[in-house]
Order: structure tokens, then C-alpha cells, then sequence
């Protein structure tokens, strides 16, 4: 069983494609899914890869007292956290095992601020109960469900003449201060531990609070599924520069602003190279990479899936 | 043996009466194909109602007849046999919780569309 866990967020910052390689639905290359909900994931194995990758990056043989300071592994221990290469891998496992990354907050065009990050009292209750494996407790409790049509807001930055609308959908909206404080708290817990710690953060976590929708939990669903942005690509024949037979296909992907969550969990390390780490160091080594940013998914030349990333250890709230 | 069908199965089962129509009565088969293809995305990207009103201004034989499958199961599915879609969703009475729901249903009946044309019309 694992020893030590923590959570990684997720913040998409150009379009991303985790796909699932082929569809039979409305859009060619469909991005990853729960069987069940529907929502988007970004799928385990697509973030251990990365991390592996980005921690290969960061380590040497033996890393100077100044490199380890700033978070350089010797490849003794890169070993050991991630795995041995391909070639040896039956020697032992790595020692870290990140879940799927879930979604938390999913952008939609609003008529009134732009956009709002919605979300719902689904998504929240089940990041309550992940929070609690990783004992990270936020002093927040889920809200009671909107009904149908109706969404809870803060203040009044999202609010057009007849309510909220998102897309082409008009919600209205929950008046009660009960209720403001709940959306409140929730989205400056948010803004304070989930989004980028960067400077270039601080407008958006002031605005989030302001812009957090949580809305009736089909709705949300439907948001989700149907208002990815789906982009069209094609590839073209060099001499006539026209579009390749067969060669125009369309992408779906998560847009620019989607928030996701990954625990991040730690055995102690099992190789047998002299390294031996315990499931909370295996976290710290990852943590103090520097990861601020990365790329997930596909269509990394064409500038897509970068995001900006931030660990979170329990009881840090 | 339950005789109850799947909502899919009754999609399914539509849309492949709709590509027999186009198949046997349309002059614009390809053309019904690429409208076919591109829909789901279109109505992804612009929203429902726009795309029922893009079609309808082009108004060529293709458009009319995709418009008219969609419309007519949609209305038929969301309990209005008889009206139009476009009319309906455009009508102040109906909400968007309604209008929602028709954009799922429009675009689960599409896939359908979309792959039997892909398989039968050239």
C-alpha cells in the first residue's frame, strides 16, 4: 500500500489533447473519458510518463551540492523513484504512482465576465473525498445541489440581464447569502491552493472566486461533453497544396483554463542501487523538480497541451 | 425476452432509414455525406441553433433534407411530433434547460447519421 500522497493540479494553458487515438462518435479523435460520467480525464499513465520524462531531464550521475539544492536527482535515485529503464524493467518498481487527473473546473464562454469556470456539486464532493486520501482537508462544504436551470454564483461579475449565460444557455441564479458564502469560500480555497502559485496567476486567482459557477450536475455534464473545442485539421499535398486525400480530420480539446487534479502517491523506494527513500521523500524529490510547467498529450509541435502545474502536500491548506 | 429497446437502438435505427432515403431519392449524396461529416463539430463549435439556421439559409437539397432528420426526430424525441426545430427553439416559451437538452439529443442522433452515410453514400 502506498505511504505518502499528495495532489497535483493542473492548470490547461494552450488547448489539450489527451487523446484515446480514435472515435466512432461526432469528432474523429476524441479526447480520454470516464466510462461512467463522461467528464475528462487525462489518464495515469499519461502523467507518469511525463513526470518520468521530466524527471530523467533533471538528474546526472552524481549532481553538485549546488544542483541538489535545486532539486537535481543523481540517476541513482531517478532509478529508484521512477523505475529502471525499459530495457531492465523487471528489476523493480518505481515508486511513484500518480492517479488519473480529474476534472475540477471547466471553462465556458459567459455572455457577462467572459468565462466562467464552472463546476458541480458532483465534481466537488468527489474532490472532497480524493482530498481525503491524500489529507489534504479544505474547510469547505458542498453546497446543496441548484435546481434545474438555476446556477450559484458570488457577487455579480457573471450576471447578464436575465441570469447567467453560459454558451447559449441561460441559467438563473440563487440569491440567498448562505448560499454566496458557500460559492465564496469555495473558489478562494481554490484560488489560494489549487491554482499556479506564480505571479502571473495572481489576477486569475483574484478572479476566480468572482467567476466560479457551480451548476446543476447534468448541466455541468453536458458542458463537458459538448463544449470542448474541437479543432479542425488537415494536411495537404506539397506540390498542389491542396488538402491530402482522407486528410482532413478534427481533434477535440480540453480548452485553455480547465483545471484538473492528480493524486500523486508514494511507496518507499524498492531498488536495490543503495537508494532508499521513504514514500514522503519519493514526493519531496518530485515536488522540488521545479515542475512549474509542462506538456501533456498529443500535438506538442504545434504548441498544444501545455500546463502549469502545482503540488500540493496534506495538511499544507 | 424484454422487447423494451435502447434509446441508441431507436437512433440507430432512424438514422439508417434517413441514409436509405438519401441514398434512393437524393442527386446530392456526397453532398449530404460532407454535411453529414462536419455537423457534429459545427454544432460543437457554433452552437445548435446556428447551425439548423446556417442550413436552412443554404437551403440546398442536402441541407433541407439533414435538417429535416434532425428536426424531425429531435421534436419527436423531446415529445413535440409535428414542429419545427428551429421554430421551437427560438420560441420564448421554450427554455434552455429544453434547448440543452435537444442540442445532446441532436448530436447523439448525428453520430449516428454521420457514420451510416460514411458507410452507404458516395
Amino acid at each position: 500500500m502506498f505511504e505518502a500522497s499528495s495532489m497535483m493540479f493542473i492548470y490547461v494553458e494552450t488547448p489539450l489533447h489527451a487523446g484515446t487515438g480514435r472515435g466512432l462518435g461526432g469528432v474523429d479523435l476524441p479526447i480520454q473519458r470516464e466510462r461512467v460520467t463522461g467528464y475528462p480525464i487525462v489518464q495515469a499513465s499519461s502523467l507518469k510518463g511525463r513526470l518520468r520524462a521530466e524527471g530523467r531531464k533533471k538528474s546526472k550521475e552524481s549532481p553538485t551540492e549546488e544542483e541538489r539544492k535545486q532539486g537535481w536527482l543523481s540517476t541513482a535515485e531517478f532509478e529508484a523513484i521512477f523505475g529502471p529503464e525499459t530495457e531492465r524493467a523487471s528489476e523493480h518498481a518505481g515508486a511513484l504512482s500518480p492517479g488519473d487527473a480529474k476534472i475540477l473546473l471547466f471553462p465556458v464562454r459567459s455572455l457577462a465576465g467572459v468565462f466562467a469556470w464552472t463546476t458541480s456539486c458532483d465534481v466537488l464532493a468527489r474532490f472532497l473525498r480524493d482530498t481525503e486520501i491524500v489529507g489534504l482537508r479544505p474547510e469547505w462544504n458542498v453546497p446543496p445541489e441548484p435546481a434545474s436551470g438555476e446556477v450559484l454564483i458570488f457577487g455579480t461579475e457573471l450576471l447578464a440581464r436575465d441570469g447567467v449565460v453560459l454558451e447559449e444557455f441561460t441559467f438563473s441564479h440563487q440569491q440567498s447569502d448562505e448560499i454566496q458564502e458557500i460559492v465564496q469560500n469555495i473558489g478562494k480555497w481554490l484560488a489560494q491552493n489549487a491554482l499556479p502559485e506564480g505571479d502571473e496567476y495572481r489576477y486569475w486567482r483574484e478572479a476566480l472566486p468572482n467567476r466560479l459557477a457551480i451548476l446543476p450536475r447534468d448541466a455541468f455534464r453536458d458542458f463537458t461533453v459538448f463544449s470542448t473545442e474541437v479543432i479542425t485539421r488537415v494536411r495537404l499535398e506539397p506540390e498542389t497544396k491542396t488538402v491530402a486525400e482522407g486528410a482532413l480530420w478534427t481533434e477535440e480539446h480540453l480548452p485553455v483554463d480547465t483545471l484538473l487534479y492528480a493524486p500523486l502517491m508514494a511507496t518507499p523506494t524498492r531498488a536495490k542501487n543503495g537508494i532508499q527513500l521513504s514514500g514522503a521523500e519519493v514526493l519531496a524529490r518530485v515536488s522540488s523538480l521545479g515542475l512549474t510547467r509542462t506538456v501533456l498529450g498529443g500535438d506538442e509541435t504545434v504548441g498544444r497541451g501545455v500546463v502549469a502545474l502545482r503540488f500540493v502536500t496534506g495538511g499544507a491548506s | 425476452m424484454s422487447v423494451q429497446r435502447t434509446t441508441e437502438q431507436k437512433r440507430a435505427e432512424r438514422a439508417w432509414k434517413a441514409v436509405k432515403e438519401v441514398r434512393e431519392k437524393q442527386e446530392k449524396q456526397k453532398e449530404y455525406l460532407a454535411l453529414a461529416r462536419s455537423a457534429p463539430a459545427d454544432i460543437q463549435t457554433n452552437g445548435l441553433a446556428q447551425t439548423l439556421a446556417f442550413w436552412r439559409a443554404k437551403g440546398e437539397s442536402h441541407h433541407q433534407a439533414l435538417y429535416k432528420h434532425v428536426s424531425a426526430w429531435v421534436m419527436e424525441q423531446l415529445g413535440h411530433s409535428g414542429k419545427d426545430l428551429l421554430a421551437w427553439i427560438t420560441d420564448a416559451n421554450t427554455s434552455s434547460d429544453h434547448y440543452r437538452q435537444a442540442t445532446v439529443e441532436a448530436q447523439a442522433f448525428l453520430v449516428w447519421i454521420k457514420r451510416f452515410a460514411e458507410a452507404e453514400l458516395k
